[in-house]
């Protein structure tokens, strides 16, 4: 608290009451279905169309194996020889690191990068390889969260982006995302801990108060994404992506040239069971 | 208070004349404007109820305006609670001393930049320079601009008005070596040279797109992804808002999503939407382990005990701009602030003052396009009339009455009405080149001094019917 502060929103209080016109500071009515575009009677096929959209690229395979090898088919096709691997339950479950040392890739764990290197390997990779948390149909877009398994830089500095992905985390509308559709979700993973219930990212019990905050001192922050939703303190992670095709620019007399920032490519290997 | 006068006040007409006799730059508005304009219409139609949702999204901000002081505690609590921290500032030069302390204390020396308007608005670039902080702007367009020492012309496409070859000359002249002309190996380049000061950055600059106060998430939006790195690879991370920016729950954030970018480039959403709640946690490897919200006033809260608050639901998208008869010919730099189009001709005056842009206002047919493209529906034109009204208020223009009131009692006497018109003819007509007067006698040359007259019809309306 100091006067800075006091003083700032004692002005907006102020300005608040002085320009609130009678009636108009109500409650603020439901949403209710506005907006919610959905996916249509086969979702799987409006992702590919929507992120086909964007720029990106959807390889439906039926089963781990065929992800595999469409993985490492990827990866050849690239020209990649360093190879960022995310970690999680999804992931692990395809065994790639082996599979990519045995064709001669140097692999790098995102949970297992020497101390102090940290930089330099981020930067200097050829291709990054993520789980993803959902899809969204509508906008054909891939949600990422960061945790300690996997860093922001996987889907973001190497010029290739391969995220491995199933059924069950796909979502017909953004809606659905943050937890407020009327209609049935397709369920999935949920996310924070990969494998535990937990129903999108759904609205927060109302703050009891603004003021109730003296009591910071209890608890020790910052604290890990884990115990901030165990905790009931947060329901989000420190950073959540929505990546919806390959980084774009217009910039230049509006020729869309991909790449300028972000991978150039992205992939999404789509597990359709 | 007054921040944009020592830069950009400046002869108006003179910078419409510039831009309408620049076929070049004639070129690229009408390609960009039609272009984005198509798309926002396109956006709008593809997107099922999107009349109700864009409805909605007016609510919410009426509603978070209305309650603003409340949201904006709420929204510091939760950053707090997340281990993040909050400033106030009062004005330009606050925000510019509150960043550079939070630099100095955290000793950073290289700063990367993604685009953010309020950062050009306190004009904070020169400010850490001058504290011998290095800024990079990182969206391609803005580094481009930075290089060229201009201020960006769009919203979203701020270096439209130049060409390859333009760009071409400024990064060639920046990588030491003669670059290639083509988009994708000029972008290359940007790719490259923008890695070298990303590895290097230690603080990141960002603007925010919304703030929730539920969950003190910072939404972020680009396509290119710069926002994305500032925010990766800084260790400090400092993000810049006005205090409009604040919304009160995560379930509003999706509307302005679904809407923003279907808006300004009719895309459903721009490639990289990034929420960002706090500092990296612990284990993380990456992500910033400072994080810093500033919260701007510098003249809004004037604005919201008046009835021009509702120019603080703009979500910046640009939409208003592509769609302006006046901003499509005369483009961004002609307005002289560093908002432009329509809505710019609102802030401007409303945040600098009205009497030192006197021609902001009047640079509007009032033709309502921009209402319609708006996501959140805002209502320009009528906040540009009431400013034309601010302007003569107290100030009693004698001729024009005078004018008024000759209209008045011509207009009530059918017979002097038709002498009137008949003289007008007669002495008009053979001043008319192609059915217009290009130059009008006595007081109306102000009208013809900027755009020509329509010259009498050779018969009246009634004189037609009869023969009809």
């Amino acid at each position: 608290m100091n006067s800075a502060r006091d003083a700032f929103l004692g002005r907006v209080r102020e300005a608040v009451a002085a320009g609130n016109r009678a009636g108009h500071a109500g409650p603020l009515e439901p949403r209710g279905s506005a907006g919610y575009q959905g996916a249509g009677t086969d979702p799987v096929a409006c992702f590919k169309d929507t992120f086909a959209a964007a720029g990106g690229q959807t390889h439906l395979v039926s089963d781990t194996e065929t992800a595999v090898s469409c993985v490492l088919g990827l990866v050849q096709a690239a020209g990649a020889r360093k190879i960022l691997l995310g970690r999680g339950n999804f992931v692990d479950k395809l065994a790639l690191s082996e599979r990519l040392r045995s064709e001669g890739r140097e692999v790098c764990l995102t949970d297992a990068l020497p101390a102090g290197q940290n930089r330099e390997i981020l930067f200097a990779a050829d291709l990054g390889i993520s789980g993803v948390d959902y899809l969204i149909a509508e906008t054909g877009s891939v949600v990422v969260l960061t945790r300690a398994s996997e860093p922001r830089s996987l889907s973001l500095l190497p010029p290739v982006h391969i995220a491995v992905a199933e059924r069950s985390q796909l979502l017909p509308d953004l809606f659905d995302l943050f937890g407020l559709s009327p209609l049935p979700r397709f369920g999935g993973e949920g996310w924070g801990v990969r494998g535990k219930n937990h129903p999108g990212l759904g609205p927060l019990t109302p703050d009891p108060s603004p003021r109730s905050t003296g009591e910071r001192g209890e608890h020790a922050l910052p604290l890990t994404f884990d115990e901030a939703v165990q905790q009931g303190r947060t329901d989000l992670p420190s950073c959540l992506t929505l990546i919806t095709g390959p980084s774009k620019t217009g910039d230049i007399e509006m020729r869309l040239v991909t790449g300028v920032h972000g991978p150039r490519e992205i992939h999404v290997v789509f597990i359709n069971r | 208070m007054n921040v944009f006068a020592a830069h950009e006040h400046h002869a108006f007409v003179e910078a419409v004349d510039h831009a309408l006799h620049d076929p070049q730059l004639q070129k690229a508005m009408a390609g960009l404007t039609e272009t984005l304009l198509a798309a926002n219409r396109r956006g709008y139609a593809a997107l099922p109820g999107s009349a109700e949702l864009r409805d909605h999204a007016k609510r919410i901000k009426e509603h978070a305006l209305s309650h603003l002081d409340q949201y904006l505690e709420q929204l510091e609590a939760s950053i707090q609670r997340v281990g993040g921290h909050v400033h106030w500032a009062a004005n330009a030069e606050e925000a510019r001393q509150i960043v550079v302390e939070i630099a100095r204390k955290a000793n950073c020396r290289r700063a990367v930049k993604s685009k953010s308007m309020t950062s050009e608005e306190i004009h904070l670039n020169p400010a850490l320079e001058a504290a011998g902080i290095e800024v990079t702007e990182t969206d391609f367009g803005e580094f481009i601009i930075q290089l060229a020492g201009e201020r960006p012309s769009h919203l979203v496409a701020p270096a439209v008005h130049h060409t390859r070859q333009s760009i071409g000359r400024i990064l060639s002249r920046r990588a030491g070596e003669q670059l290639a002309d083509d988009p994708a190996s000029l972008a290359c380049t940007g790719r490259r040279l923008l890695r070298e000061k990303f590895y290097q950055a230690d603080l990141g600059i960002t603007g925010v797109n919304f703030a929730v106060a539920e969950t003190g998430t910072i939404a972020l939006v680009t396509n290119e992804g710069n926002g994305r790195l500032t925010t990766t690879c800084a260790r400090v991370h400092v993000a810049l808002m006005g205090m409009e920016k604040v919304i009160p729950r995560l379930a509003d954030l999706p509307v302005f999503l679904k809407l923003l970018a279907r808006a300004a480039t009719g895309q459903t959403l721009s490639v990289y939407t990034t929420l960002i709640t706090g500092p990296r946690r612990p284990g993380e490897l990456d992500g910033p382990e400072e994080f810093h919200l500033v919260i701007l006033d510098n003249g809004r809260s004037r604005i919201l005990a008046t009835p021009f608050r509702e120019s603080l639901q703009c979500i910046r998208c640009g939409a208003c701009l592509n769609a302006c008869p006046v901003y499509r010919r005369i483009g961004g730099h002609a307005y002289g602030g560093v908002y432009s189009g329509p809505i710019g001709s609102i802030l401007t005056p409303l945040y600098d003052s009205v009497s030192a842009n006197p021609h902001l206002p009047h640079a509007s047919s009032l033709c309502g396009a921009c209402q319609t493209a708006c996501p959140v529906r805002i209502n320009i034109p009528h906040m540009l009339v009431g400013l034309r009204e601010l302007q003569h208020q107290g100030k009693p223009n004698r001729l024009e009455k005078l004018a008024y009131r000759t209209w008045y009692h011509v207009f009530r006497r059918p017979r002097l009405y038709r002498l009137a018109l008949a003289l007008a003819r007669l002495f008009l007509r053979p001043m008319a080149r192609e059915g217009w007067l290009q130059r009008l006698p006595g007081p109306g040359a102000g009208w013809t001094a900027t755009r020509d007259f329509p010259a009498p019809a050779r018969q009246s309306f009634r004189q037609r019917w009869r023969d009809l």
